[in-house]
């Protein structure tokens, strides 16, 4: 009977929803169509100064501060606007677009075609000697790192070289794998990955590469990983490694996405070693060095507040630190709800249990104090002080009065949570984005209780459509930081789930007829977060928020998160029926990155981008492995994919050459 | 123009990387002395990852007691050192353990492997040695080709051995017919 009332409920919710999704994504569209193909005109705009958006916005800050110190004139403004155009000004996307798409294809095209090669050479290996291996792997090595080196000369041929060292980077890495075969070496193979990342860092520092350095990233922390995990050990040769070369790299290379990438590889390692430190099980006392890492990435936020050099990494360190402290206390909570209560009271007597409560309960007293006595001078970051502490305040709370393993948590956290969400959209920013990344950890754990995969699936993926839509919100406010962590951890969460969907084993195991039988309190859940993205889809469309720039039709860009999730609901509905999920998954998957590719150049978001390129690799990469293809015919697939790839950003970076040559002459 | 003589430093440096770790096999491979061992079967659990297969010896696990280590067994992580001596069918098998590299000679029908514990063998004495010669790599899907005769202990090797005691896998035979894959 449950069931039933519940199918109708569900029913009701989309019908109410749908038509304004569907609508929306009718006319995103129509929009977008319209405006790709009006957009010959933008091109005619050459001769003025390309900014990126990030780039843009400076310059539109700092004219507005000149003008107001009277550094310049008004007139003296207007003339320097003339000579730039940004994203988000004049329409400037496209030329912009262009050129990063240029270094997407080279990048795409050597990643491809290294991967092959590797695959092509290790396969036809057994006619050549040894040593006659050896030197191919070589020669192949300095011709390519050679070549890159020497497209670095020109400024118009740099970011193909950028991409040629990659490749060679790759070549590197395939050899040290491909020599260890040759010789039958059975080495501690983990060595092998750091061998590689030590290759490839210098390139990172030389050329201030990002693409280099987050691949080095890669494989430092794919080694120290190896090490704790493959080996069970605790794993310190990757401290030095990490304060004296991944951390100061950063600071080189200047990317706060590498920063906040590098810190989180840290604090993976603090977790993954926590094991062996206190030789028990994961417990609510091993979660003291996971808090401390935050509170130093917290205080280390507050040092870079100052100078413009650091102020600079402020916002990821800061985004850093809120989210590690909050995920430990998620972790706490989980660890507790895992005994049922049983071990807040069995550790009552033990004397650690109370240090540590009150350890945590005058560190929030005194960061509150600190941050009330701090609001005039530091504004924003004292109101997110506030929370933080006051967040401590109730999980201390609950820790003494032994409330934390009962219910009335379940209800009281994310209803402050909640409540606290609100109440930044509407302030813009802030805490917010610390939040968001905390109330998945919550909806995780409170979902297991109801012990359905479906449940906390389709829950995440509703989610993940509130995170976008939130980014549209305070992309409209100009918190376009904020807005990009946002749109960052809906994407995700929806790719996530959705990936696991593609897996053809994961999908059978997880929908199936139970997906209804859960109960009244998910669906309330459920109907809440559904709400919500259905009261932000509203105010985006007909009410933009802001003065300046609202949000359009077009931003709606979440059409595919919207469908998705709607989908889902369906044939969580008919889980009963087989269904093809693997298959429709993959299909929906490769749309969903399709469409965040175009998204990500139509508002030049280079975050999106990366994150879709990302996604695109996992999921080839998956269905090459899965695909029972031999190597030679999955080599020459790659090889002849990244060959059209290369070629094909080669002519594109020729025909943008013509067009800056060309065009001053037409004017 | 300093910054490329940099870019290419780490060129250098790749390729050194690459030369050093083909040259540390590539050197005993290359002066090493070559011996004839028997592969013999391992406990089935996890043989084949990968395109490679994992071979063990007569003289991988070892019982240190019947070879004079009466008390204290050295940790995992050690180094021991084992004499071979020829066999009357030309394969190698164990003669001695020792913890020191043997100062006497061993002639010619004798030769010393440098092996590492693997294990932790305080209390059972037996110890897993480790030489550097228990993976050999195959091209795609031939590995259970070779597992099958490993089995049915048809399967030797050629390994060669430098003046060091390290050790290298040349070669693989079936019923002593080398392993190719033409």
């Amino acid at each position: 009977m449950e069931v039933s009332f519940i199918g109708m409920y569900v029913y009701i919710v989309i019908a109410i929803l749908s038509p304004i999704i569907w609508i929306a994504g009718l006319i995103f569209i129509v929009r977008t169509l319209s405006r790709y193909l009006s957009a010959a005109r933008v091109r005619s705009e050459s001769g003025k100064v390309y900014l990126d958006a990030q780039r843009g916005r400076w310059l539109d800050r700092q004219l507005k501060e000149w003008v107001t110190a009277g550094v310049i004139t008004g007139e003296t403004e207007a003339k320097i606007r003339d000579r730039y155009f940004w994203a988000g000004r004049h329409g400037g996307r496209a030329v912009v677009a262009k050129t990063s798409l240029i270094k997407v294809l080279v990048t795409f095209g050597c990643l491809l075609v290294g991967t092959g090669i590797i695959f092509l050479i290790s396969h036809n290996w057994a006619n050549i000697s040894p040593w006659g291996k050896v030197s191919v792997i070589v020669a192949g090595l300095v011709l390519v790192q050679c070549l890159g080196i020497r497209l670095l000369r020109k400024e118009r041929s740099a970011k193909f070289g950028h991409a040629v060292i990659f490749l060679g980077n790759i070549i590197y890495g395939g050899g040290i794998w491909l020599v260890a075969q040759i010789f039958h070496i059975n080495a501690h193979f983990p060595t092998g990955v750091f061998l590689w990342g030590l290759g490839v860092i210098p390139f990172a520092i030389l050329l201030r590469s990002n693409l280099n350095y987050f691949f080095a990233l890669f494989l430092f922390a794919l080694w120290t990983l190896l090490e704790s995990i493959y080996f069970t050990k605790t794993h310190l040769y990757f401290v030095p490694v990490f304060f004296f070369v991944l951390v100061p790299a950063v600071y080189h290379i200047r990317t706060r996405t590498g920063l906040v990438f590098t810190y989180l590889i840290g604090y993976a390692w603090v977790l993954t070693n926590l094991y062996y430190w206190t030789g028990e099980e994961f417990s609510p006392f091993t979660l003291g060095p996971m808090l401390l890492y935050g509170l130093a990435l917290y205080s280390l936020a507050v040092f870079h507040r100052h100078g413009d050099r650091s102020r600079y990494y402020k916002a990821a360190y800061y985004f850093l630190a809120v989210f590690l402290i909050l995920a430990a206390c998620a972790a706490y909570t989980l660890l507790v709800f895992a005994d049922t209560g049983a071990l807040v009271l069995a550790e009552r007597t033990n004397l650690a249990y109370w240090a540590i409560s009150a350890f945590l309960a005058c560190l929030s007293l005194c960061g509150l104090l600190y941050c009330i006595r701090r609001r005039k001078q530091y504004g924003e970051l004292s109101g997110d002080g506030v929370l933080i502490a006051s967040l401590f305040g109730v999980f201390v709370l609950f820790l003494f009065t032994g409330y934390l393993g009962s219910t009335a948590f379940i209800y009281f956290l994310p209803l402050f949570v909640f409540c606290v969400c609100l109440h930044n959209v509407h302030r813009g920013g802030g805490i917010l984005l610390g939040l968001s990344a905390y109330f998945p950890l919550w909806l995780i754990f409170t979902l297991a209780r109801y012990n359905s995969a479906t449940a906390i699936f389709s829950m995440l993926l509703v989610y993940g459509a509130c995170e976008y839509a939130m980014s549209l919100i305070l992309d409209a406010k100009g918190k376009h930081g904020y807005a990009a962590a946002n749109r960052l951890l809906g994407l995700f969460i929806v790719f996530a789930v959705i990936y696991l969907h593609t897996i053809k084993d994961f999908a059978g195991v997880v929908v199936g007829p139970q997906a209804l039988a859960c109960s009244g309190d998910f669906w309330l859940l459920y109907t809440v977060l559904y709400c919500s993205l259905g009261v932000l889809i509203w105010r985006g469309v007909f009410k933009p928020l802001g003065a300046g720039r609202g949000i359009h039709m077009r931003e709606l860009m979440a059409f595919p998160l919207f469908v998705v999730p709607l989908l889902y609901v369906s044939y969580m509905r008919y889980g009963g029926i087989e269904v093809p999920i693997a298959i429709i998954s993959n299909v929906l998957l490769f749309g969903y990155i399709i469409a965040l590719l175009i998204i990500s150049y139509q508002h030049d978001q280079p975050e999106t981008r990366a994150f879709s390129i990302a996604a695109f690799v996992v999921l080839v990469a998956t269905r090459y492995f899965d695909i029972g293809l031999t190597l030679v015919t999955r080599s020459v697939i790659f090889i002849s994919v990244g060959v059209v790839f290369i070629i094909g950003s080669v002519l594109l970076e020729k025909r943008k050459q013509s067009l800056k040559i060309r065009e001053p002459h037409e004017e | 123009m300093k910054n490329r003589i940099l870019l290419y430093a780490v060129v250098v440096f790749q390729v050194a990387v690459i030369g050093a770790i083909a040259l540390s096999k590539g050197y005993t491979r290359l002066t090493g002395r070559k011996i004839m061992v028997k592969v013999v079967p391992v406990d089935p659990r996890s043989l084949f990852r990968g395109d490679y297969v994992i071979l063990k010896y007569d003289f991988s696990t070892v019982d240190l007691a019947k070879h004079g280590f009466k008390d204290e067994v050295p940790p995992r992580g050690e180094y021991l050192f084992l004499t071979l001596k020829r066999g009357p069918e030309g394969f190698w098998a164990l003669e001695s353990v020792s913890p020191e590299f043997p100062d006497t000679g061993t002639g010619d029908d004798g030769i010393v492997v440098r092996g590492l514990i693997a294990n932790e063998a305080r209390f059972s004495k037996r110890a897993d040695f480790i030489f550097g010669i228990e993976s050999y790599f195959v091209p795609e899907g031939e590995g259970k080709y070779i597992e099958k005769y490993r089995e049915k202990k048809e399967l030797s090797a050629e390994i060669a051995v430098d003046r060091y005691g390290r050790a290298a896998l040349s070669k693989l035979f079936i019923a002593g017919k080398e392993v190719r894959f033409d």
